[in-house]
């Protein structure tokens, strides 16, 4: 229970802007790179479990957001490559700006209030 | 959104793929992992286990992406349907008791809603057919000393109540008349049928199925036209649709409205059309201006022939508006006629069509209703038990799962499941439960009877018999009822036990409140008690069904076919026998016919002819005139007693001798020769025939030839009345002699023209030699009901077939629910009890003892529920007292036998659960403390 302390609550739908994020970055990865580029970033190996990944990305990819192509490895393993899509691109900006404005809003209010 | 939804579906659709998929990349995935640890320096045991870990688990890995791939719920569904199904295999006894009770609480409770709402709630098949009213008048009892006072609406009053009504969009008058004779082109018809005014047709909106209907027109214009309903269109003009701007003549018996009128066909009404006013197979246009009707006016009221009255009321006037109208405008007619009650004050109803369409039925159907709310809180009751029962023996079950970490919702979800499968299955048997009810319903309400029969059977059992189908609607909600209740029982002890205390519930013994076994007993005892009820009235109905059908008629009704002969009205007596005569001979040469004869009225038509009164030697004349019922007279031909098979007790039957030339003989049955001579034979005895037209003639000299057994001509249930049957050529001769007019001359002699006629083989091969007999001796000669008597016989026991049939089913399923409440509730307390059980085992109780412990129980629940319906049905029986039939309401036998019957089935129903007590294993049960 302890170590629930040291991780971040990620809010509903962050997520998915994560994965958006990382992918338009990086480019096409895997379940295990995103989870892995998730843990580095973050700094906090526990964030979540990797298997949270998955309902994510079936979400966006049924969204049409991303699309997942299997393909190998550098290590010569099989693995599904996820890759954002155009309309994924749009989405994101869209989100982006939608995440900017709440957060901007958020931080505002508990400037004010603290 | 919309995509994503496509998406979930898909993936529904072929989860196969979507989890093969999963499977892949979860691997991929984990392989991914265990590199970086063996990486990191993990052993490959090691390496797995941290990769497993990081994932978070694989299984609930996969749960997650399962839940956002599709729709978790269904998903979940998938699953637990098999092993619902399992589940409900496993206990098989207990699931067949469920379905079965659901299936026939349903499938009854469909069946009869279906009837009530098409009889007496859904509007009748036409326009604004709640506006649609009759108009009638309360006809006040006769005063002392006065003539009673006229029950009818003339046609005069009505047309002058039309002109006057403000409160009616529409009006008609129809007059219906039974026997209306018209030659057609397969001989002459015998037709019931009247006159309306046209609006009748626009009032109730059904299209000509060929042709028009009556318009406005034709009494304006005065046109002489006939509309004719799709049975006599079949039967007279053999569907030929050339049958229009033909022309026919109509010849009424009893009314001078229809008096040789001839009429243009213009129109045949579909099949399935029903008159509400009556039974109709013609309609011709009852004009205003029609002289007839200009008579009515002259004609005191009391004399005049009347007319039914209906019509629409404007919308949004009220019933009471037109009562009070009617009444006013009434009473004004009446006072402007001067008549005999002009000053008789007399209310007018105004009542809906649909309530006098159903008025014959509506008490039974309400009661029936009742008794079906009835059945189905006795299904809700039994379910609930039999629910209970098995979620009490699985309480300890759930308690392990949830303990072990089952989800609370997902184990109430299960349960769920099982239940709606329960309610389902029970549903689908239940629908068909319904279908066949429904099915068996309209069969039996059903009566074929044509021509003559038609009005003697008087028709289907059930207005509006036609139109009855099972209602989806309320298959729907009687499955929703039951569904609702299985549910709800199926899912209380599954909430109870996921909020109790785990450990609690683990060690909770299943004992429960005394008075919670006490409840279900009572109502256990309260359901055989209704059961025992029921089948005792089925009992009764079915007894005297049986009897019915098998009482000693007097006559043989197997090989005889049965016919009435039409002859046109106008062609003389001496033509008329010379057809007959004709007629019965070429049937006589017909091969496989081993007699034929004639009779004025056949089996089953119920028709009394009473002339005169007969005084036998050594009483005196005016003795016998005071007595209330003068024997019947009855006119055969000489082979009609061998033709029925009425055997001939003593002396001889009629023969070719006995014609108008020879001396006047006669037959008694056997009731009238006991009466008539007691002590004496009656053969060669003489009576003394007072049957003249006018007091003072003189009698006729009478010698009895014979005496045959008694029938029960008219119908099953009447009993013989004393008879005097001639030979009709004499008797013919004898009421012209007497007197009487040519018409009743024939009435007598000729009557109905039944001719019956005893075959080797099956009577109904015949029919085409009957029919070329009576084309070939006469061709203007028409066919009235032609059927096998055995046929006849069954239409007219259809009454008391679909009393005891309805009433039978239901009981039969009330016994079967109460049976499966036995077994549900005894099921329960041997679950209850099984650790008690187990300790009487243990401490040297035999199995047998168990047994007995057990089914004692049961038979206790069973006598105090016999007693109570038994004590029940005395009580109600009498109310069935007027539908019985050779068995009084307390028939000693009846009871016996449900007593008996019922009781071995409740106690094979207590035998199930006490087997399975007797079965328990002590060191097990005592394990479950």
């Amino acid at each position: 229970m302890s170590s629930r302390d040291t991780r971040v609550e990620l809010l509903q739908g962050t997520l998915d802007l994560i994965i958006l994020r990382a992918l338009e970055t990086m480019g096409p990865q895997h379940a295990y790179g995103l989870a892995s580029r998730l843990d580095q970033v973050s700094e906090h190996p526990l964030l979540l479990n990797q298997g949270t990944l998955y309902p994510a990305l079936v979400r966006l990819e049924q969204k049409g957001w991303i699309k997942g192509e299997w393909g190998r490895t550098e290590s010569n393993r099989e693995a599904k490559f996820y890759a954002i899509t155009r309309s994924g691109t749009r989405a994101l900006a869209d989100q982006t700006e939608k995440w900017r404005r709440l957060s901007g809003l958020v931080d505002k209010l508990l400037l004010n209030e603290g | 959104m919309l995509r994503r939804f496509a998406h979930r579906v898909r993936a529904l659709l072929f989860t196969d793929r979507a989890e093969r998929e999963l499977d892949r990349e979860m691997a991929a995935h984990l392989a991914l992992l265990e590199d970086e640890y063996r990486r990191r320096g993990l052993s490959d045991e090691a390496a797995r286990r941290e990769a497993r870990l990081a994932l978070g688990g694989v299984e609930q890995t996969k749960e997650r992406q399962r839940d956002a791939r599709s729709f978790p719920w269904l998903e979940d569904l998938r699953r637990d349907i098999p092993y619902a199904v399992r589940g409900l295999r496993r206990t098989l006894g207990f699931t067949l008791a469920a379905i079965l009770t659901l299936g026939l609480g349903i499938g009854a409770t469909t069946a009869i809603l279906s009837v009530v709402n098409t009889v007496l709630l859904r509007p009748l098949p036409y326009p604004a057919s709640d506006r649609l009213v009759q108009i009638t008048q309360v006809v006040p009892p006769p005063e002392p000393g006065k003539p009673p006072p006229p029950r009818v609406i003339t046609y005069a009053q009505f047309a002058e109540w039309r002109s006057r009504t403000a409160t009616m969009e529409m009006v008609a008058a129809t007059r219906w008349d039974p026997q209306v004779m018209a030659p057609t082109p397969r001989g002459m018809a015998r037709l019931s049928g009247g006159l309306v005014t046209p609006e009748w047709f626009a009032m109730l909106g059904t299209p000509a199925m060929l042709g028009r209907t009556l318009v406005p027109a034709d009494v304006d214009e005065g046109r002489s036209v006939v509309v004719l309903s799709a049975r006599a269109w079949r039967q007279y003009f053999g569907s030929d649709p050339a049958a229009l701007g033909k022309t026919m003549t109509l010849s009424s018996r009893i009314s001078t409205l229809m008096s040789g009128q001839l009429a243009e066909i213009v129109g045949v009404m579909p099949d399935g059309f029903e008159d509400p006013a009556g039974y109709f197979e013609f309609w011709i246009p009852l004009a205003i201006r029609d002289p007839v009707a200009t008579r009515d006016l002259k004609t005191p009221p009391a004399n005049a022939a009347g007319v039914q009255v209906f019509g629409r009321l404007l919308p949004g006037i009220a019933a009471a508006a037109a009562v009070e109208e009617a009444t006013t405008i009434f009473s004004a007619i009446r006072r402007s006629a001067n008549g005999p009650d002009a000053e008789v004050p007399r209310r007018m109803l105004v009542t809906p069509v649909k309530t006098e369409v159903v008025k014959p039925v509506r008490p039974a159907l309400q009661v029936i209703l009742w008794a079906v709310a009835l059945v189905l809180m006795i299904v809700c009751a039994n379910v609930a038990c039999l629910l209970l029962a098995r979620g009490s023996s699985r309480q300890r079950e759930l308690a392990v799962r949830l303990a072990i970490g089952g989800s609370r919702s997902r184990i109430v979800r299960q349960l769920f499941t099982e239940s709606a499968l329960l309610a389902l299955a029970g549903g689908l048997l239940g629908a068909g439960v319904g279908a066949a009810g429904v099915a068996l319903i309209r069969t039996l309400a059903t009566v074929e009877g044509q021509g003559v029969f038609r009005l003697v059977f008087g028709g289907n059992l059930l207005p509006r018999a036609g139109e009855i189908a099972v209602d989806p609607q309320l298959l729907v909600l009687a499955g929703a009822i039951a569904a609702g209740a299985s549910l709800a029982f199926g899912v209380v002890p599954a909430l109870q036990a996921s909020r109790a205390d785990v450990r609690l519930a683990m060690t909770v013994r299943t004992g429960r409140a005394a008075h919670e076994t006490r409840l279900r007993s009572v109502l256990v005892v309260g359901q055989l008690a209704i059961a025992t009820t029921l089948l005792v009235g089925a009992g009764l109905l079915i007894g005297s069904f049986l009897r019915l059908a098998d009482v000693d008629k007097g006559y043989e009704p197997e090989g005889v076919l049965a016919f009435q002969l039409v002859l046109p009205e106008e062609e003389g007596t001496a033509r008329k026998a010379a057809t007959i005569e004709d007629i019965l001979a070429r049937l006589r040469a017909t091969p496989g016919v081993e007699a034929v004869g004639f009779s004025n009225a056949g089996a089953l038509i119920g028709i009394v002819d009473r002339a005169g009164y007969f005084v036998p030697p050594g009483r005196s004349a005016e003795e016998m005139r005071q007595l209330p019922n003068p024997p019947q007279v009855r006119s055969i031909s000489g082979g009609y007693l061998a033709a029925m098979g009425i055997p001939v007790l003593a002396g001889r039957a009629f023969t070719a001798a006995d014609d108008a030339a020879a001396p006047t003989v006669a037959i008694l049955n056997r009731t009238l020769a006991d009466q008539y001579f007691p002590d004496s034979s009656p053969i060669g005895a003489t009576l003394v025939w007072y049957g003249g037209a006018k007091p003072g003639m003189p009698p006729t000299m009478v010698q009895i030839i014979g005496v045959i057994e008694n029938v029960r001509h008219g119908s099953v249930q009447q009993e013989p009345t004393p008879e005097v049957i001639f030979d009709y050529r004499q008797l013919l001769l004898l009421r012209e002699r007497a007197g009487v007019p040519k018409r009743s001359q024939e009435l007598l002699g000729f009557g109905f023209m039944s001719i019956a006629v005893r075959t080797t083989g099956d009577p109904a091969r015949l029919m085409p030699a009957a029919h070329a007999a009576v084309a070939a001796a006469n061709a203007s000669a028409g066919i009235d009901a032609m059927a096998p008597l055995t046929d006849l016989l069954s239409s007219s026991i259809a009454r008391p077939r679909f009393y005891a049939a309805l009433v039978g089913l239901f009981a039969a399923i009330a016994g079967l629910l109460a049976a499966i409440g036995v077994y549900g509730v005894l099921a329960y307390t041997v679950v209850q009890r099984t650790q008690e059980i187990g300790v009487r085992i243990a401490l040297g109780a035999g199995r047998a003892d168990v047994i007995r412990l057990v089914v004692r129980h049961g038979a206790w629940l069973t006598l105090a529920g016999l007693a109570l319906g038994l004590a029940g049905a005395a009580g109600l029986s009498r109310w069935l007292e007027g539908l019985l039939f050779g068995v009084t309401p307390l028939d000693p036998e009846t009871y016996g036998m449900v007593a008996v019957g019922f009781a071995l089935v409740a106690l094979a129903a207590a035998y199930l659960p006490a087997r399975r007590a007797a079965a328990v294993e002590p060191v097990a049960a005592l394990r479950v403390e």
